[in-house]
């Protein structure tokens, strides 16, 4: 449960997320995205059964961009460690805030591109392993 | 290109505006470089370094080597500068890069302590540069001959439009920019640009603007990921 939604700016609103609170699920449809104010979330995906952290976000950090832009389900879940602030942002507000904010369009290109930059370097490693387990 | 920086120290400084002929800072800034150095600080160029808009090439030459000199001492001790485009010197990003040996940003997000902090020139800002840039480019190029009248004339400029914005809207443009950064999860923000250096306690959070040094030695002091106005004076007296 989100204990506070309060209109920020422009259509930003700010929510309050307490210690444990799941602010995302993976498979849920969303047209948000969370931007931390404070606090800490922890992103997960389920793998074989198993939670495993993918990594874990600070003051700055934002997440939730993926289903925002392409309106597509949550790829993972959003957990908050602690209590944490967000700033929360749907279509409406995210493209008031890039008029009136276009450093943190470069700031989410920025992110995008090492995500991709490191998921290529894991695709290539996973190749590499594939490759040197079928000359054994 | 990059926009995330972690140090304990750093001192940031903008508007050097090198090669203005109203510019007095070359004497002064040499000396801070070297106080850096000694003091094993790294420093920011917070936007407007070198002057492209109000240049005189003759000015610009005489004052940009002993300059680029002392950056090369501090650097060249281990300590990082940080060069950061402002409106006056964009022409000159290409050349920036070759002539400090250092990575020039649009903007810094940097960590100290456990501060988040960003640093940013401040002209995307203005609503007189956002307007029309080539615009604002024409009439700041007309208002290097005002500068050679006064030279604190932009200054005074800057403070009259920050009220008249106020007005406007309640609040400073550039205090208003720097509420919606600190939405965004930063502990502080940094500009420049309007040449008054000023230091305030928003709701949102604390801004800082680090002054110039046209005329101006005004600096701001990172250290741990406390924030802090100073004024550059001699420390040879």
């Amino acid at each position: 449960m989100l204990l506070l939604c309060v209109p920020v700016r422009s259509g930003e609103t700010e929510k309050v997320a307490i210690d444990g609170e799941r602010i995302v699920r993976a498979g849920d449809h969303g047209s948000e995205m969370y931007v931390i104010k404070s606090g800490r979330v922890r992103i997960s995906r389920q793998m074989a059964g198993r939670d495993v952290t993918m990594s874990e976000l600070g003051p700055g950090d934002f997440f939730g961009e993926m289903s925002l832009l392409e309106s597509l389900p949550r790829d993972a879940d959003a957990i908050s460690v602690g209590e944490t602030r967000l700033l929360v942002l749907n279509a409406g507000s995210l493209l008031v805030r890039l008029r009136r904010d276009p450093t943190f369009a470069l700031e989410m290109l920025h992110r995008l591109s090492g995500r991709v930059r490191a998921l290529n370097a894991e695709l290539e490693a996973a190749l590499d392993d594939h490759e040197a387990k079928g000359s054994r | 290109m990059i926009i995330d920086a972690e140090e304990e120290r750093l001192f940031v400084i903008s508007d050097l505006h090198l090669g203005n002929p109203s510019s007095t800072a070359r004497g002064r800034l040499v000396e801070f470089l070297d106080y850096a150095r000694i003091t094993g600080t790294s420093v920011c160029i917070n936007g407007d370094g070198f002057e492209m808009l109000q240049t005189s090439f003759t000015r610009l030459a005489s004052d940009a080597v002993p300059v680029l000199n002392a950056l090369r001492r501090l650097m060249g001790d281990g300590n990082r500068v940080y060069y950061l485009v402002g409106n006056h010197d964009i022409a000159l990003e290409h050349f920036l890069e070759d002539w400090l040996f250092t990575q020039i940003a649009p903007f810094l997000n940097l960590r100290s302590g456990d501060a988040l902090i960003r640093i940013e020139h401040g002209h995307l800002y203005d609503p007189w540069f956002v307007r029309s840039p080539r615009t604002y480019e024409i009439s700041a190029r007309a208002a290097g001959f005002a500068l050679l009248v006064h030279p604190d004339i932009y200054s005074a400029y800057a403070h009259v439009q920050a009220k008249a914005g106020a007005r406007r809207r309640g609040v400073p443009p550039d205090e208003a920019a720097a509420a919606m950064l600190l939405d965004r999860g930063f502990d502080t923000v940094i500009f420049g640009h309007t040449h008054n250096p000023c230091d305030v306690d928003l709701a949102e959070g604390h801004y800082v603007n680090s002054g110039n040094w046209l005329r101006g030695s005004s600096y701001v002091e990172i250290d741990q990921g406390k924030v802090e106005l100073k004024k550059w004076e001699s420390w040879r007296t």
